[in-house]
C-alpha cells in the first residue's frame, strides 16, 4: 500500500509546457533514453548520478523580437533525483512569461521510476495586467529490453489567475522508444496538448561515436520536421537544432549542456 | 461644481495631452555620428507641455527638458546633437541651415530639443511614458534601416498606426507629415497592426487589431494567423488583390471561439509579381 500511495504520489512531472512553442521545441528532447543530454526528462534518467545542466535559446520563427530560454539542472542520487527549470519567453515590450518549476524523480523499481514537479508561471501583458498559474506534471517510466516507455499527465491546474474560460486543460501523453540496435533507436510519441490538439512526434536518434549524435525527427499539426546535431567533447555538450516549420519561418535552435 | 470639474479636466488634458511618437531615426546617413533623432506629434488642439513626459530609449530613461512645448497639429524633435559643439555633426547642421543656431529660418520652422539619447541601429525600442513611469506610447525594431532612413508612422489609412521605412526620396520627414505609401506602386509589402496587444473584453478600447494592408500591383495577399506553435487559427484575408485592405481582427478563431491569452503571429504572404512574406507578433490578453 505505501508504495501505491508512493507511485501515485510521484507519477512523474517534468514538462515545462505552457505555451505552442514550448511544447514544440522541449518535446524534442523528452525521449527516453541513455542519451547524454540532460533535458531528458524520463525519470530513471533524472535519478542518474551526478550534477548536470543545460541553457537552450531561440528566437522563435526568426522573429528577433521574441526570444525564448530555457535551462535546467539537475542532481542524481543514484535512486532519486531533484531537478528544477526556467523558461523565459517574451515580445519586447509587450509581452514576458516566466516559468519557474521543482521536481523530483525516484526509481521505484530497477524498471519501474516516476517523478513529480510543480510550475509556476507568470504573464506580463504589458499594461493588460499581470497573471500567474501554478501547476502539477507527473509522469511514470518503464524499461523493458529493448524498450522504454512514458506515460504523463501535464499541466494539471491547482491555481489560475484566469477566468475558466481561459483554463488550459491538462494533457495526457505517452511515449515509446526501442533501442534496435547500437547507436540507433526509434521513438514514438502522442499527446493531447493544451490547443486540445493531438500531435505526433516520431524520430530517430543515432549515436555516431561519443563525439557526435544526431536526431531527427517530424511533429504533425502543425507540421515540423526538425534535426538535431549534438556535439560533445568530455562533458560539455553543443547542440544546434533546425526546425523546419509549415509556412513561417524556420528557427534554429542553439543550446548547451554540461555534466552527464 | 461643474466648472471645477471642466477646469480640472483641461488642466489634466493640458499635462497629458496624448502626443504620440512618429518618426524615428537611428541609422544616421552614411558617415554621420550624433544624429539620431525621435520625432513627436502633438495631434490635439492644445498645446503639450513635453516636460510631463519621459523618453525610454532602450534603458535610457529621459524626462524631456524644462520649457519643452510642442503646439496643437504640429511635430517636435527630440535629438541626440542638436546644435554643433567644435565642428561636431548635429541636427541643425544636417537638417537645418547649418548657422549654429535652431528657429532662424524657413526650414527650422517647427521645435527641437536636445535629449540624452542613444538608438542602436540594428535593434531597439522607444517609449514614451508619464512622469509616473506609464507607458503611453511605444515602438521596438529589429533591422536596421537603410542609412539615413527613418522608421516612420502610416498616416495615409489611419492617423498615427503602424510603422514602416520613411518612402520619402530624402530619407526622412522631420517636422513635416510623415510620407505617403506607394499604393499599387513597384513598392514592398506594406504592412501596419496596432495596437500589438489587445484585450478583447468587450470595453471599446482595444478590442480589436486594425490591420492595414498595401501590396504592389500584379499581386495578391493572404494574411492568416498562427498561434505561438505555428499552427493556423484564423485566415482573415484569402488572395486579396486589393491595393489596400483594412480589416481587423478580435482575437477569435476559425469557429468564433475565444483563443487562448497569448502570443500568435499574423503572416502576410504575397503571390503574383511579387513573392514576400512577414510575420508579426502580436499579443492578446486575458
Amino acid at each position: 500500500m505505501i508504495r501505491i500511495a508512493f507511485l501515485i504520489a510521484l507519477i512523474n512531472s517534468t514538462n515545462l509546457l505552457a505555451s505552442g512553442f514550448d511544447e514544440m521545441i522541449l518535446w524534442q528532447y523528452d525521449i527516453p533514453g541513455d542519451s547524454s543530454r540532460v533535458i531528458n526528462l524520463e525519470p530513471s534518467r533524472l535519478c542518474r548520478r551526478g550534477l548536470e545542466t543545460a541553457f537552450l535559446h531561440a528566437n522563435p520563427y526568426g522573429i528577433r523580437s521574441l526570444d525564448w530560454n530555457y535551462a535546467i539542472i539537475r542532481y542524481g542520487f543514484g535512486r532519486t533525483g531533484l531537478f528544477g527549470q526556467f523558461g523565459s519567453y517574451g515580445l519586447d515590450g509587450y509581452y514576458a512569461r516566466y516559468t519557474y518549476s521543482l521536481g523530483a524523480a525516484a526509481r521505484i523499481t530497477e524498471s519501474f521510476s516516476s517523478a513529480v514537479s510543480g510550475n509556476f508561471q507568470t504573464e506580463d501583458f504589458n499594461r493588460a495586467g499581470n497573471y500567474s498559474r501554478a501547476n502539477l506534471n507527473i509522469r511514470v517510466s518503464h524499461r523493458y529490453r529493448g524498450f522504454r516507455g512514458i506515460l504523463g499527465l501535464s499541466e494539471i491546474n491547482l491555481k489560475s489567475d484566469y477566468g475558466t474560460s481561459n483554463s488550459k486543460g491538462s494533457g495526457p501523453w505517452a511515449c515509446i522508444s526501442y533501442l534496435f540496435k547500437d547507436g540507433i533507436q526509434l521513438n514514438a510519441s502522442v499527446k493531447r496538448t493544451q490547443y486540445n490538439r493531438t500531435r505526433w512526434l516520431i524520430g530517430q536518434d543515432i549515436d555516431i561515436s561519443d563525439a557526435i549524435d544526431i536526431h531527427i525527427g517530424l511533429l504533425n499539426r502543425p507540421d515540423v520536421f526538425f534535426g538535431r546535431l549534438d556535439l560533445s567533447y568530455k562533458s560539455v555538450t553543443l547542440m544546434l537544432t533546425y526546425n523546419s516549420v509549415s509556412r513561417l519561418n524556420d528557427t534554429i535552435v542553439l543550446g548547451f549542456a554540461f555534466g552527464g | 461644481m461643474v466648472k471645477i470639474f471642466v477646469v480640472f479636466f483641461s488642466l489634466s488634458a493640458n499635462i497629458y495631452g496624448q502626443v504620440v511618437l512618429s518618426e524615428i531615426l537611428s541609422n544616421e546617413p552614411s558617415g554621420r555620428v550624433r544624429l539620431e533623432w525621435v520625432e513627436i506629434y502633438n495631434p490635439v488642439d492644445m498645446q503639450v507641455d513635453l516636460h510631463n513626459y519621459l523618453l525610454i530609449a532602450g534603458s535610457d530613461t529621459t524626462r524631456l527638458p524644462i520649457g519643452s512645448y510642442v503646439d496643437g497639429g504640429a511635430y517636435a524633435i527630440l535629438a541626440r546633437q542638436l546644435l554643433p559643439e567644435d565642428g561636431s555633426d548635429s541636427f541643425e547642421g544636417y537638417w537645418g541651415d547649418s548657422s549654429g543656431v535652431w528657429g532662424d529660418s524657413e526650414i527650422e520652422n517647427y521645435v527641437a530639443f536636445d535629449v540624452k539619447i542613444g538608438l542602436n541601429n540594428n535593434q531597439g525600442s522607444v517609449a514614451l511614458a508619464d512622469t509616473s513611469g506609464n507607458q503611453l506610447d511605444y515602438f521596438a525594431w529589429d533591422s536596421a534601416s537603410d542609412d539615413g532612413r527613418s522608421i516612420e508612422r502610416d498616416d495615409l489609412l489611419d492617423v498615427f498606426s503602424g510603422w514602416h521605412d520613411c518612402y520619402d526620396p530624402d530619407g526622412s520627414t522631420p517636422g513635416r507629415a510623415n510620407s505617403p505609401i506607394p499604393v499599387g506602386g513597384e513598392g514592398a509589402l506594406s504592412i501596419s497592426v496596432s495596437p500589438r496587444l489587445i484585450t478583447p473584453d468587450g470595453d471599446g478600447i482595444d478590442d480589436n487589431f486594425a490591420i492595414d494592408v498595401i501590396i504592389p500591383a500584379g499581386t495578391e495577399i493572404t494574411v492568416d494567423v498562427f498561434d505561438d506553435s505555428a499552427m493556423k487559427v484564423r485566415n482573415l484575408l484569402f488572395e486579396s488583390d486589393a491595393a489596400v485592405s483594412s480589416f481587423q481582427w478580435n482575437g477569435l478563431d476559425h469557429n468564433g471561439g475565444r483563443l487562448p491569452p497569448g502570443l500568435y503571429i499574423i503572416g502576410f504572404f504575397l503571390t503574383g509579381q511579387k513573392n514576400e512574406s512577414k510575420f508579426l507578433p502580436v499579443v492578446v490578453a486575458p
